[in-house]
C-alpha cells in the first residue's frame, strides 16, 4: 500500500490539512481528487441515514488511484489517496484509524484553533511517520 | 523503629514515620507510590484540556507572554499555599531534617502525589542551596504545540507557583522557576529551585 495523498475536512467542507506524498503529482490534482471525494461522501452518508458508520470504505476509484473516506463523529473528514491498486481494505482502515488519533491529539492542542487549518508542526512530522510507517513497497 | 509522637498528631499506628536523611530516597519512592494508589484521581484529559484552555485564555486576555508567566506563577502560589497542608495530612511526612531532603520529598512524593510523575533531584549547587528537579514526562502538556508567537512562554509555570507557595508556608523562602522545557525544543523538563532564606515570623499569605 503506497499512501499519495492524506487530507482532512472540516464540518464546513473546509480543507484543514492536505499532504501529498507523491512528488510525480502535481498537487493540484490532488486537492481536485479531494475536493471530488466530498461529494461522494455526501451521496454516502445519505445512503446511510440510518445507522451510520463512520469508515465508509472505497469512495471511488481514479485511474492511477484509490481515495478512502472516513467521517469523524464531529463530521470531519478524512480523506486517503492510495497509489496502489492492491492496497488491502484492512490496511487502510488501519492507517486511517491511527490517522483518527493523530487528529485528535492535534485538536487537544490548546493553541488549535477550532475549524482552521491546522498548523502543528509536531502533527506534521507524525503523519509523515505513520504514512513511511504504513507504505509498503508493492 | 520510631515511636511516633503525639506532637506530630499523626496515631501511633500510622504507617508513616519521621524522616531522617538516612532514609533513602528509595524509601520516599516507595511513599509517595503507596499514597498516589490511595488518593482519588480524575481523568488525566479533563486536567490537560482544563489547563490547555486556562492557558490559551490567559494569552488571549493578556496578550504579553511574560505576563502570562507571571499571572501562571501567582496562580500557582495560590495553589500552594492551600496545598501543602493538604500534601502533610495526606503523607504524613514530618519534617525534614534539611533542604536535601525537602529536595527528595518534594520529588518523589509532593509530585507523585498530584501529579502521578516523580522527578529527580539533581543539580546541586557547591553551596547545597539550589538544585534542580527534572522530569522525564509532564503530564500538564501533554498535547501541547507551541506555536512560534509563544515561544517565551512557560507552559507549566503554574507549578514553579505551587512549589513557592508551598515551600513559604513551612517556612522555607525561594526562588522557583523553569530552566528548559520540552514544550520550548528543549531535550528535558528542567525546574530550578533556589533557596533564598528561612522564614520566622509567620507572614499571612498575600492573595494578590
Amino acid at each position: 500500500m503506497i499512501i499519495a495523498c492524506v487530507a482532512i475536512i472540516g464540518r464546513a467542507n473546509n480543507l484543514l490539512f492536505i499532504r501529498s506524498f507523491n512528488s510525480q503529482v502535481d498537487q493540484l490534482r490532488f486537492h481536485f481528487i479531494v475536493h471530488s471525494a466530498l461529494d461522494i461522501i455526501e451521496d454516502k452518508l445519505q445512503e446511510q441515514s440510518g445507522s451510520a458508520l463512520n469508515y465508509l470504505g472505497l469512495l471511488y476509484p481514479t485511474e492511477d488511484f484509490k481515495v478512502y473516506g472516513f467521517r469523524t463523529n464531529t463530521n470531519a473528514k478524512i480523506v486517503v489517496v492510495v497509489d496502489d491498486l492492491e492496497t488491502k481494505d484492512t490496511d487502510v482502515r488501519a492507517f486511517i484509524e491511527r490517522m483518527h488519533g493523530l487528529f485528535v491529539k492535534a485538536v487537544c492542542n490548546p493553541f488549535y484553533t477550532m475549524n482552521e487549518e491546522i498548523t502543528s508542526n509536531k502533527f506534521e512530522v507524525d503523519v509523515a511517520k505513520l504514512v513511511a510507517q504504513s507504505s509498503t513497497s508493492a | 523503629k520510631t515511636t511516633n509522637t503525639s506532637r506530630d498528631g499523626r496515631p501511633p499506628s500510622s504507617p508513616l514515620f519521621a524522616f531522617n536523611m538516612a532514609n533513602p530516597v528509595a524509601v520516599l519512592k516507595r511513599n509517595g507510590e503507596t499514597i498516589f494508589a490511595k488518593v482519588e484521581k480524575i481523568n488525566a484529559e479533563l486536567l490537560i484540556l482544563t489547563y490547555g484552555s486556562l492557558v490559551a485564555q490567559l494569552i488571549k486576555d493578556y496578550e504579553d507572554i511574560s505576563a502570562v508567566n507571571q499571572q501562571l506563577d501567582t496562580m500557582g502560589y495560590n495553589i500552594g499555599v492551600r496545598l501543602i497542608d493538604e500534601f502533610i495530612s495526606r503523607s504524613g511526612q514530618g519534617r525534614c531534617g534539611n533542604f536535601k531532603e525537602t529536595a527528595e520529598v518534594i520529588a518523589k512524593v509532593g509530585f507523585k502525589m498530584f501529579l502521578g510523575v516523580t522527578a529527580n533531584v539533581a543539580n546541586w549547587s557547591p553551596d547545597d542551596k539550589e538544585f534542580s528537579l527534572i522530569f522525564d514526562e509532564n503530564p500538564l502538556a501533554e498535547f501541547v504545540d507551541l506555536p512560534p508567537s509563544c515561544n517565551a512562554l512557560f507552559y507549566s509555570n503554574i507549578l514553579c507557583g505551587v512549589l513557592r507557595g508551598a515551600l513559604e508556608m513551612v517556612q522555607i523562602r525561594c526562588d522557583v522557576k523553569f530552566i528548559k522545557d520540552v514544550v520550548r525544543g528543549d531535550e528535558i523538563t528542567e525546574i530550578r529551585v533556589i533557596f533564598r532564606e528561612y522564614l520566622h515570623e509567620a507572614a499571612p499569605p498575600s492573595d494578590e
